[in-house]
């Protein structure tokens, strides 16, 4: 355990609707009693045939390699309450450290699958491109826990290439925390896709840090909420240098009583001209019980720059409802289909055949049955 | 006479607004008739009232397709037995592309999954009759189509459907020259015993390349004259003015 986080985890007050990121959320299933007492490790599952030299596998395994990295693209100290909690109590995870020039062409697949009922995990994860590198990393999260409390650190160096793509989902009874931080070097390129799939409430973060001249991110992420679920996204397009651009697309499909409520902040600093940043939150709307909130935040304090956001929640057409049917195709049929279509843009990014099946499957359990 | 489309003294309101007050029409199978009228007449109306739109309330009257009435059915199953409407303004569906959505529609269509190679040589031999390329099926539907791109999907649909009747919205409005010839040669490529066709027009221009058999003029919710082919050529020459007065008087 890490003593300063624990202080820091107990001092920090739970969450209430009083404060603004957590205004639409309801926190109060949440049970965060003995829970040092109740964790347990997730079961870690390693698929993909990496060439030699690239490092992969449990983080416990490689710990001399990965202290140089961990903790540098997450600073815990001025998070909310639940990442004080991972940074106390995280003991193991995974790792993929791919060395220089080395290209692997396998995807490899990090499977987490979580301890049932009332247990608590805690999973870190460490990935490092070290600079030419070029990889696909995929990583799931599944099953049933109280509570998870995780956290992603990407490290994607000097010329390195990352296709990371993340699949979380959890039963409707899980407390779902999970923060992603890339640091993105000079003409490294990372591209997102992250399915936030289910969890009785579900709070991701994820950010990229544009830290050297030339460098991209791609970030795309799909949300999908049913019954009573809650969803935030918090996203942090952060350039530190100029001439670096980050893309986003966060895409969601609320049906039922869910919530969802979405923040994404664009941080340009100083002497970042030549930055490119675009945000782009698109919200679904099934049902009109479904209460969707989005929240662009832009903090900009560079010149010369292109900079744009756009929201918007909407239901489904009418009047191309009225056109699919005119062909023959079944309310369900049109239902699908246009929901699919919604969600395209972010499923095509996903370059790993097998993962965007399963994306599209469980988008079909979820949201179309 | 039950192998024919009809309308039954139909009375048709958008938002309590009457708009159509009292059509009567018989469109047989084998044949195509024409359905002219000026602005606001109601022609739009009764196209989408034939497909069900939601918009529009039938509160008198009835349709009938085959000698049963079609009001109950929702859209879908008004298609499925063998209804189509070409579209005025067909709507863009991003994401969604041409190809898989034709399967689906056929597929719909014959009540079964059909072999997918047959389903690809027809529509390769219907495309080629429309003058469209293979990319064309690739696109997303009418996304980022030209005016005459989407009136020439339509009758791709059409073509691919094989409908037992048809209404063609003002399929000729915003076509030049040369793609007005390629839509009338589509439809009078599928033109014969088996299917009755409804052209929708303001302009008498497309009955040049598809000689109806009857022609009708919708005036003010009704059909307030019927005649052959002579009929649209007199419009063409004389305008909607005398008619309205006609009508009046």
């Amino acid at each position: 355990m890490n003593p300063v986080a624990w202080q820091r985890f107990l001092q920090l007050p739970m969450p209430s609707r009083h404060d603004v990121d957590w205004r639409h959320l309801d926190l109060r299933a949440l049970r965060l009693e003995r829970v040092e007492k109740r964790t347990q490790p997730a079961r870690v599952t390693f698929r993909g045939q990496p060439p030699t030299g690239v490092i992969f596998g449990k983080l416990s395994g490689h710990r001399t390699e990965a202290n140089r990295f961990l903790g540098k693209a997450i600073a815990w100290e001025n998070r909310h309450k639940f990442v004080a909690l991972h940074e106390a109590l995280w003991e193991d995870g995974a790792v993929v450290l791919v060395p220089k020039n080395c290209r692997v062409t396998d995807p490899l697949e990090i499977h987490y699958e979580l301890p049932n009922h009332d247990s608590a995990a805690f999973p870190r994860t460490l990935i490092v491109l070290e600079p030419g590198a070029e990889a696909t990393v995929v990583q799931k999260y599944t099953g049933a826990p109280s509570l998870q409390a995780g956290a992603t650190e990407l490290f994607v160096q000097p010329g390195a290439h990352l296709h990371y793509i993340s699949l979380h989902q959890l039963a409707p009874t899980s407390f779902d925390f999970l923060i992603k931080r890339a640091r993105v070097a000079q003409d490294a390129e990372i591209d997102w896709v992250i399915g936030m799939f289910g969890a009785a409430l579900g709070r991701y973060d994820i950010e990229c840090e544009m830290e050297g001249r030339g460098g991209s991110s791609f970030m795309y992420g799909v949300g999908l909420g049913a019954g009573q679920e809650q969803l935030a996204q918090f996203t942090h397009q952060h350039h530190r240098s100029g001439d670096t651009t980050s893309d986003l697309l966060f895409k969601n499909v609320l049906r039922d009583r869910a919530v969802s409520s979405y923040t994404g902040t664009i941080r340009v600093e100083k002497n970042c001209n030549g930055t490119n940043a675009y945000q782009s939150n698109r919200n679904l709307v099934l049902s009109r019980e479904v209460q969707c909130d989005t929240r662009p935040v832009l903090e900009i304090e560079s010149n010369q720059l292109r900079c744009t956001h756009g929201a918007t929640v909407g239901r489904l057409d009418d009047n191309q409802m009225f056109y699919l049917r005119s062909r023959g195709l079944n309310e369900a049929q049109a239902r699908q289909i246009l929901i699919e279509a919604f969600l395209e843009p972010v499923l095509a990014r996903i370059r790993v055949d097998t993962v965007r099946r399963e994306f599209e499957e469980l988008i079909r359990q979820k949201i179309i049955r | 006479m039950t192998d024919t489309f009809e309308i039954r003294d139909l009375h048709v309101s958008v938002e309590d607004k009457p708009i159509l007050k009292g059509v009567n029409l018989v469109v047989p199978k084998g044949q195509v008739h024409a359905l002219m009228g000026p602005n606001g007449s109601g022609k739009s109306t009764l196209a989408n009232t034939i497909l069900g739109h939601p918009k529009y309330t039938v509160t008198r009257g009835d349709i009938r397709m085959k000698g049963e009435s079609i009001l109950e059915w929702d859209t879908d199953e008004r298609a499925r037995r063998g209804l189509f409407l070409a579209f005025q303004y067909p709507c863009e569906v991003p994401g969604v592309r041409v190809s898989n959505f034709l399967r689906m529609a056929c597929n719909a269509r014959a009540g079964r999954e059909l072999d997918v190679m047959e389903f690809y040589e027809k529509l390769e031999e219907k495309m080629k009759k429309l003058d469209m390329d293979e990319r064309w099926v690739k696109r997303y539907l009418n996304e980022g189509f030209s005016g005459g791109e989407k009136k020439r999907n339509e009758i791709l649909q059409m073509l691919m459907l094989e409908p037992e009747f048809a209404v063609m919205d003002e399929t000729d409005s915003g076509l030049d020259i040369d793609a007005l010839k390629i839509v009338a040669h589509g439809v009078n490529e599928l033109r014969g015993p088996n299917i009755g066709i409804l052209i929708i027009t303001h302009y008498e221009r497309i009955l040049r390349y598809i000689q109806p058999d009857a022609v009708h003029i919708l005036v003010d919710g009704r059909i307030v004259k019927s005649g052959d082919a002579d009929l649209a050529t007199h419009l063409e020459q004389h305008g909607y003015d005398w008619i309205t007065k006609e009508v009046v008087a």
